[in-house]
Order: C-alpha cells, then sequence, then structure tokens
C-alpha cells in the first residue's frame, strides 16, 4: 500500500518542492542585496520542507543534500554563522543542482552525481563536520526474562494528551503484566482534581523483551512522568543455552489500512491547482455554449414576430451569461506573469557578474495575468533579449561613466494590459543599435541593397531577419545578437507580435504584444466561394473596395495596390486555399487589409459575412499543421470555417515571391 | 470514527496524511498553517491534532501553546510531525504541550500505527 499511495504525491511534491526551490533562490538573492532574519527563516522552511518530503516520498539522495543545506541554514538561523557571500553561492549551486535531480527524478533517472555528492560535501565541510553523518547504530536489545518498571506519572500528564491508560495497553501488548498501583498519593476526595494524575504503578513485566521495546512505550513521556526500567533479577538468567528464545518483533504492531478511492484533496488558499485537461474540457463546454448562442441567434429572423420580445430577450440573457462564463473560465488559465519575472535576478546577477556590468533590474506589473500556455512559451524569448541586453545593450560602467551615465545600467521589464492584449516591454538603457555595424552587415548578408535612407526603425527590422543572425554576428559587432528570428517567430507562434525602438546612446526597448488567449479569438467572416475563413480581428487595419484600375500587375503575376501612400501585395485567397466559384474581379470583391509583423498585405475575399468569436479548434492536433492556418472553427450552422494564420500567410507571400 | 486534523504546509505532505488517514476510515480536516488549523480546531472538535513543526505564517510550536489554553483541547492527543531526531528539539514541542511525535520521514504504515497508538 505504501508504494501506491506514495507515489501518488509525487506530482504534488515536485511542484511544490520547485516553487520552494524558486522562493529559496528569490530570497537568497534578496539576501545577497542585504536582507533581514525572515529571509533567512523562509528559506530554512522551503529547504526543510524539500528535506522531510524527499524523505518521505523515496529520495534520500536528494535528503541527504537538503539536509547539509538545512544544517547550515540552521547554523544561521541561530545566529551561529554569519551570512556571507560564499554561502549565498554555495546555496545558490545547491538550489541548482536539487532543481536537476527534480529534472532527473521526473523522468525516473538515478538522482544524485558527482555535483551533488561534491555540494553535499562541501556543505557538510561548512557546517564543520566533514563526511557523511554518522548513522545511528542501534545498541544490540539485550534480551531479559522480564523488566520490572516503576512509572508515576506527573499530575499535568493528561493535560498534553497522553494517557497513562494507553501506555499500559500498550506494555500489554509486548508480553505479560502484572500491574500493582500505588495510591499512595492519591488526595482526599474533596481535595482530588480529576484532570490531574495521582496514581503510580510498579509492573512487572515478563517476555523476551528489549528495553528499547519499553522505552519506545514510554517515548513521548520522559519528561512527564517518574520512570525506572530494571531487569527482572528474581527470575534467574536461563543458564542452559537450550531454550534460548527467539525474540518475537517487538513494538506495535504494523496494522495495514485499506485503500480507498478517496481522493486527496489540498486546499491551497492562495493558488489553485487544476489539470490543465479539466480546464480545457471546460473551455470546450463553454466552446459548444458560444455556439448554442449563435445558433438560437438564427431564430430571431425566422420566428413568429408576437414571441420575438421573448426571443430577444432570453438571446440577450444567454448572450450575457455565456460571457460571464467564459471570462470567468478563462480567468482559472490565467496566472501571474511573476512566475516567469522570477527566474530573472538569478539571470541577470550571473551575467552581469561574468559580463563585469552593473546592473539594476526593475521588474513591474509582476501580477499582470497571462493564459498557462503563452506563459509557459514566453520565458525562452524574454531570457534571450534579457541576455541580449546585458550582453550587447548595456554598456560596462567605464564605458557609461564615459558617456555621462551612471556605473549602474538599468534593465526593467514590464508588463501591463494593453486593449485585448498583455504587452512586456524590456527596456534598457544602453547605447542602443549600433546602426552602422547593422547596416553593414545587412548589405554583407545581401539583405538590403543600399544603406541610404533606412529609419530607424527599419535598422530595428533588420536585426528580425532569418539570416541576419549568425553566431559570428556577436562577436564583430556590437549590436544585438544571436537568433532575433527565433525569438519573433516564437512570439508569432503565439498570436503575438514582437517591436523594437532604440535610441542611439538611451538604450533600446522591446515590446512583445500577446494575446489575452489562444482559446478564444474574435474574428471577422469572410466568404471566398463555397468556403467560409475567419480573419483574426486584430490583424485587421482596413476593409476597402478597390476598383480594377488601383491594381498594379507586376512581373511574376503579383498583384499590388496603392494603400495609405505605399504599395502592398494583393493575396487572393480562392487562389491560396484552392476555393472554387469565388470572384475573379477585384472590384467586385473586397479588400482586406492585413498587417503582421510590420507587414501589410491586402486579403482578397467576396464579401465580408460578419463579425463572430471563433473558439479555436487544433488543426494538427485533429488533422496535420497547413501552412497559413493557425486552426479552425464551428460555426452556427455546424459547418467549419478556418482561421487564417495572417503571419504565416505573408511569409509565405514572401516566400513564394523570393521563388 | 474518529476527527483529526493534519497540519502541514508541504500541500503533498499533507495529501499524504489525509489520504492515508481517511483510507483507513478517518475523517479529516486539513490546514496549511498554524493560524488556519487554530480557526478550524475553533469551528469544530478534533479528536487528534498531527502537526508539522516548520510553517509560515504560524508554527507548529505555536499553535500548540495557543491550542493548548482552549479548554476543549486540554488532553486531545497532539503529535508533531517532526524531522529532528534531535531530543532537545522534540521536547520543545512538548514543552508547549504536544502528546508526542512522529519522525519524518514515515511511511502510511508508521503513521497509521501512531495514530492507532493514540487514539486506541
Amino acid at each position: 500500500m505504501s508504494n501506491i499511495s506514495i507515489a501518488q504525491f509525487h506530482k504534488v511534491f515536485f511542484e511544490e518542492s520547485l516553487e520552494g526551490l524558486d522562493a529559496m533562490e528569490a530570497a537568497l538573492l534578496a539576501l545577497d542585496e542585504g536582507g533581514d532574519a525572515e529571509l533567512v527563516h523562509s528559506i530554512f522552511r522551503a529547504a526543510h520542507s524539500i528535506k522531510g518530503g524527499s524523505a518521505t516520498f523515496g529520495f534520500p539522495d536528494m535528503a541527504a543534500l537538503t539536509h547539509e543545506a538545512e544544517s547550515l541554514l540552521d547554523q544561521v538561523r541561530d545566529g551561529r554563522r554569519a551570512i556571507d557571500k560564499s554561502i549565498i553561492e554555495l546555496m545558490l549551486r545547491t538550489v541548482d543542482c536539487l532543481r536537476g535531480m527534480f529534472d532527473r527524478a521526473q523522468s525516473g533517472q538515478p538522482l544524485a552525481n558527482g555535483e551533488s555528492e561534491s555540494l553535499k560535501q562541501q556543505l557538510a565541510a561548512a557546517v564543520g563536520h566533514a563526511g557523511p553523518t554518522a548513522t545511528k547504530v542501534a545498541a544490540k536489545p539485550a534480551a531479559a526474562s522480564g523488566w520490572i518498571i516503576q512509572f508515576r506519572p506527573h499530575a499535568g500528564m493528561l493535560a498534553g494528551g497522553n494517557d497513562p491508560l494507553r501506555l499500559l495497553r500498550e506494555l500489554a501488548a509486548l508480553g505479560q503484566l502484572v500491574v500493582e498501583a500505588q495510591l499512595d498519593r492519591v488526595p482526599t476526595l474533596d481535595a482530588l482534581d480529576p484532570t490531574e494524575c495521582h496514581l503510580g504503578w510498579r509492573i512487572e513485566l515478563t517476555g523476551s523483551v528489549s528495553r528499547e521495546a519499553i522505552a519506545g512505550v514510554f517515548e513521548w513521556v520522559e519528561d512527564e512522568c517518574d520512570l525506572s526500567i530494571e531487569p527482572l533479577v528474581a527470575a534467574a538468567p536461563p543458564p542452559a543455552p537450550a531454550v534460548e528464545a527467539v525474540s518475537a518483533p517487538a513494538g506495535a504492531g504494523g496494522a495495514a489500512g485499506t485503500t480507498r478511492s478517496a481522493a486527496a484533496s489540498s486546499n491551497d488558499a492562495g493558488s489553485v491547482r487544476v489539470g490543465i485537461d479539466k480546464i480545457d474540457g471546460l473551455i470546450d463546454l463553454v466552446g459548444e455554449l458560444v455556439i448554442t448562442q449563435a445558433m438560437l441567434d438564427q431564430f430571431r429572423e425566422e420566428f413568429d414576430p408576437s414571441r420575438l420580445a421573448m426571443l430577444q430577450q432570453g438571446l440577450a440573457q444567454l448572450a450575457r451569461h455565456t460571457r460571464t462564463l467564459q471570462e470567468s473560465v478563462m480567468g482559472i488559465r490565467m496566472l501571474p506573469i511573476g512566475s516567469v519575472f522570477n527566474r530573472f535576478p538569478r539571470l541577470v546577477r550571473d551575467l552581469s557578474q561574468k559580463l563585469g556590468k552593473q546592473v539594476k533590474l526593475e521588474l513591474v506589473g509582476e501580477h499582470t495575468e497571462l493564459d498557462k500556455t503563452v506563459l509557459e512559451k514566453i520565458g525562452d524569448p524574454l531570457v534571450h533579449l534579457v541576455r541580449n541586453a546585458i550582453d550587447h545593450g548595456l554598456e560596462t560602467p567605464e564605458k557609461r561613466r564615459a558617456t555621462g551615465k551612471g556605473d549602474i545600467g538599468t534593465l526593467r521589464l514590464e508588463a501591463f494590459h494593453r486593449g485585448g492584449s498583455i504587452v512586456v516591454e524590456i527596456v534598457d538603457d544602453g547605447a542602443g543599435l549600433n546602426r552602422e555595424a547593422i547596416i553593414a552587415k545587412a548589405l554583407q548578408k545581401g539583405l538590403i541593397k543600399s544603406g541610404e535612407g533606412i529609419s530607424d526603425d527599419e535598422v530595428g527590422e533588420l536585426i528580425f531577419q532569418p539570416g541576419f543572425s549568425t553566431a559570428a554576428v556577436t562577436t564583430d559587432l556590437s549590436g544585438r545578437g544571436v537568433g532575433m528570428d527565433v525569438v519573433r517567430r516564437n512570439v508569432v507562434d503565439l498570436g503575438g507580435t514582437v517591436a523594437i525602438k532604440t535610441r542611439p546612446g538611451n538604450g533600446t526597448t522591446f515590446t512583445i504584444t500577446l494575446p489575452l488567449t489562444l482559446a478564444i479569438i474574435d474574428g471577422l467572416r469572410a466568404a471566398v466561394g463555397d468556403e467560409c475563413y475567419i480573419v483574426p480581428l486584430v490583424s485587421i487595419v482596413e476593409s476597402i473596395q478597390l476598383p480594377a484600375e488601383a491594381i498594379r500587375s507586376v512581373t511574376g503575376g503579383g498583384e499590388l495596390f496603392r494603400f495609405r501612400g505605399e504599395y502592398r501585395p494583393i493575396v487572393r485567397l480562392h487562389q491560396q486555399f484552392g476555393c472554387t466559384n469565388a470572384r475573379q474581379n477585384i472590384e467586385d470583391g473586397l479588400v482586406i487589409v492585413v498587417e503582421a509583423d510590420g507587414n501589410q498585405v491586402g486579403l482578397f475575399v467576396d464579401e465580408l459575412i460578419g463579425q463572430q468569436q471563433a473558439v479555436v479548434k487544433s488543426l494538427e492536433a485533429n488533422y496535420r499543421r497547413v501552412d497559413g492556418i493557425s486552426g479552425a472553427t464551428i460555426l452556427a450552422d455546424g459547418s467549419v470555417a478556418l482561421i487564417i494564420d495572417i503571419a504565416g500567410l505573408i511569409r509565405l507571400q514572401s516566400r513564394r515571391k523570393a521563388a | 470514527m474518529a476527527k483529526i486534523l493534519a497540519v502541514d504546509d508541504s500541500a503533498s505532505m499533507r495529501g499524504m496524511v489525509a489520504f492515508t488517514l481517511r483510507s483507513a476510515g478517518y475523517e479529516v480536516a486539513e490546514a496549511e498553517n498554524g493560524q488556519l488549523a487554530l480557526d478550524t480546531a475553533a469551528a469544530s472538535r478534533f479528536d487528534l491534532v498531527l502537526a508539522d513543526v516548520n510553517m509560515p505564517v504560524m508554527d507548529g510550536i505555536s499553535m500548540v501553546r495557543e491550542l493548548r489554553t482552549r479548554a476543549e483541547y486540554k488532553g486531545v492527543p497532539i503529535l508533531m510531525l517532526t524531522t529532528e531526531s534531535n531530543t532537545d528539539k522534540k521536547m520543545e514541542g512538548k514543552a508547549a504541550g504536544a502528546t508526542g511525535w512522529l519522525v519524518k520521514p514515515f511511511d502510511p504504515e508508521q503513521l497509521l500505527a501512531t495514530v492507532k497508538r493514540v487514539l486506541g
């Protein structure tokens, strides 16, 4: 039973321990900047919990390492040792090592490695006892034929929850008892306090019982009674070796309980832990509700007019409730961005130390909430941008002084709501992009034809171009480095955008805009021939009707139209997706101007049907990935409409142009 | 069946204790720190309290001390779930009014054996 019932708590244990490690790390870093005693307590508590849990849940290597860490922390906590940089460093490395151990534990690999062993020894050396802690070797139980026990509880024993009767029963379970009560201290009735103990006992216990077993019974009350345990001398020790009694297992019998399928619930007041599939199921349900509502909506036009008012009222209510339910269910998926931000103090500290830079990290808006999926995937792009900011954006103290800035560079991570989006800004007050070097590199890479007349914004865009960044770039260019195209791709895959603003000499700002949720999008329904497509509302700039003469054909079959003073390519959706019965003449249909990653194109469609909320169903999960399509949704009449991936479509378009 | 209050800030430890006891038929309430445990203990009467020592907000020792000042919890068994094999530390809990202790790590069988030992 123990294996089964313990293993089911592993997941919770891993989760809470990783949170504990995050808390330890944060507190250690705060301590590094001069924190108070409460920080030491919280670090100690986290280590202590992990130690207790890992021992209980069957991870002795982890327990051994945290035991040493805890001992060291205990000395700090008790004031026996002052906290210093070396201890913080050692603890931070222990935190990292434990994270690795948890990773390995989750995939069932052996936990200990050279690093954990070496850390354990370093911690032990710091505590002041080298080598592994001495294991208690139990003295060989001295068997006797029996014992005489003198037991007199102090008056207050009952108040502490220990009942002498229980102790006597436990003794009875060990062997044969002869009990003699000592009544000499029982007061007269008028002076008797029934909540106090007044009796004592002389107990003769016969049987092959070890002293330890008896001491075990009295373990909890040693301080609450007068106790003596003497071998029974009256019975002569058996001289004949013939009848060597085999000692029966002593101690309380291990009674195994029956396992019932009672699910263990944890009521964390501060946080909600819900399986993501359950939430996804709920979201699906809400999706159905949204569809039902849309379906009902259709009756409005084909209904007996006398009942119209009622139907409309009911529909309005359904719509309101649907939205409320949708919002609250979405809320379950939302988590504060702080959990991602929290990894940066450590990263910034380590990186700035390594590079000899001084960086002040400001985190703003940690409580801003993001969809869990977005949150999980935004970490890597942010790490990339923060690394780049410290590596290439912020200058060394000497350089900063030379340009009249303070020694300490500032790096600000800020998250906030803007409209229906979440914005995350990474702002540094470093040198800004090196315009000349970037243009030179772009020329060399053939990304641009000439460096003339390129605006600062366009220079910023260049670093996002695939092929601009190579490993070599970081070494010979003081601008920003590797893989910015990957950063942008990651963000775009989340339905977001990345923009850059640079102020030469004053720093750079990256602005990441992310959707609140990936599960439901607002879109415009557009008809193309027999098909219907959803165009995400956030990407739409304008819808226009173009006269035939506004179209410029270019060699290679492309079409352009003039919009706000610039020529934009036209993407004929019916050609793109092979739709039949679609309108062919531009002047017969509509052009929807859409934008992604700073590029605009015109989508040629037959007509717009209306605005609608689309519950996104994954195409990859149900079919396969299709370029230019981000997913599918179910319409009010039950038919399927595909949702257009604007950024993907534009990429497709530019690739075709290049081909 | 007896009612037991399980107090531990670690959700996994608390979950394991509660699950084991519920499987054995006990009625179990949970609290994640000493303060919440005091509130729970006031709302309903328990036959046994199992409490972790190190917890945020209010630790187990302070919780026991406070609980023992309440008339309805005089004599109710309270066990400390402790990782301390050190006698002094165990005695700290006893001095505050604890009945006894269960040393971590323990497995479900040890837990049940101890609980049965106390509740009879």
